[in-house]
């Protein structure tokens, strides 16, 4: 994807949104947001697009993404349902502490959304991050290292090898 | 029908008054800053989740409801985000705290 095509999906996708924040069809309205929407590409035009983060929509990738996004789903729940157990519970048994784990991602944006989704499953919270490891937080600390080779990772990692 | 809808409106806007609820017990509860993020970052996403969620089958498809599920989905984003930065900064100070001790 190059810049410029970058640049006007970006334009349409903020017009899009304008168009459903301000839930009205008037010319004055969708004027007004096609005039801000494209002074903002043009002042973030430097910022907006890195070549090497850059990626092609394709059928695979958002065949990837669909199931990345029902395993969040599904996790979040069950975090949830634990937290709120172990919360409820008289003696709260919770044995905090920290562990790294390994970092099975290159992409930046990956990352972070590995990070989230860290944060988001059963009472683990990502903490800090490089290249190679992830220093995670959990409730109970030996439940931590089963992330690695876990559901979510291995949709994480499909992710990724789809963009590739 | 509309007397089914209301009752999952129902289930579902009691559900997320419970994981809220939950989240803050668990805020007063935890013993330290990290165990207090996990109650509210996780009770909170749920507790927002379910009740924008009844709120869409109460709008029905409308503009409206889409408007819900953005503001659903930035809370999705931001919300683990903000968890990570303080989870973040308190480690940075204990781990400082700990080493002037040393």
């Amino acid at each position: 994807m190059t810049k410029k095509s970058g640049a006007i999906l970006l334009f349409v996708l903020l017009l899009g949104f304008w168009i459903v924040l301000a839930t009205r069809w008037d010319l004055t309205t969708i004027i007004a947001g096609f005039i801000v929407s494209a002074m903002i590409v043009f002042y973030n035009y430097d910022l907006i697009f890195n070549h090497q983060e850059a990626t092609v929509i394709t059928l695979r990738y958002l065949k990837a993404l669909v199931i990345f996004v029902f395993v969040l789903l599904f996790s979040i729940i069950k975090s949830n349902v634990q937290v709120a157990i172990i919360v409820l519970s008289k003696k709260m048994p919770i044995n905090p502490g920290f562990q790294t784990i390994r970092q099975p991602l290159k992409k930046a944006m990956n990352q972070a959304m590995y990070g989230n989704a860290i944060t988001l499953t059963p009472g683990t919270l990502s903490i800090d991050m490089d290249d190679e490891h992830i220093l995670v937080h959990g409730l109970i600390v030996d439940t931590v290292k089963e992330l690695e080779g876990s559901a979510l990772e291995k949709a994480v990692i499909a992710f990724e090898e789809v963009i590739k | 029908m509309q007397i089914f809808l209301n009752i999952m409106i129902i289930i579902l806007l009691i559900l997320g008054l419970f994981f809220f609820f939950v989240g803050a017990i668990g805020l007063i509860r935890m013993p330290d800053v990290f165990c207090r993020m996990h109650a509210t970052t996780k009770c909170d996403t749920m507790g927002a989740g379910l009740i924008f969620m009844a709120l869409m089958i109460w709008k029905g498809f409308t503009f409206t409801s889409l408007t819900i599920f953005i503001i659903l989905i930035f809370i999705w984003l931001t919300n683990p985000t903000a968890a990570h930065y303080i989870a973040k900064s308190a480690y940075q100070m204990l781990f400082k705290n700990t080493e002037k001790k040393e």
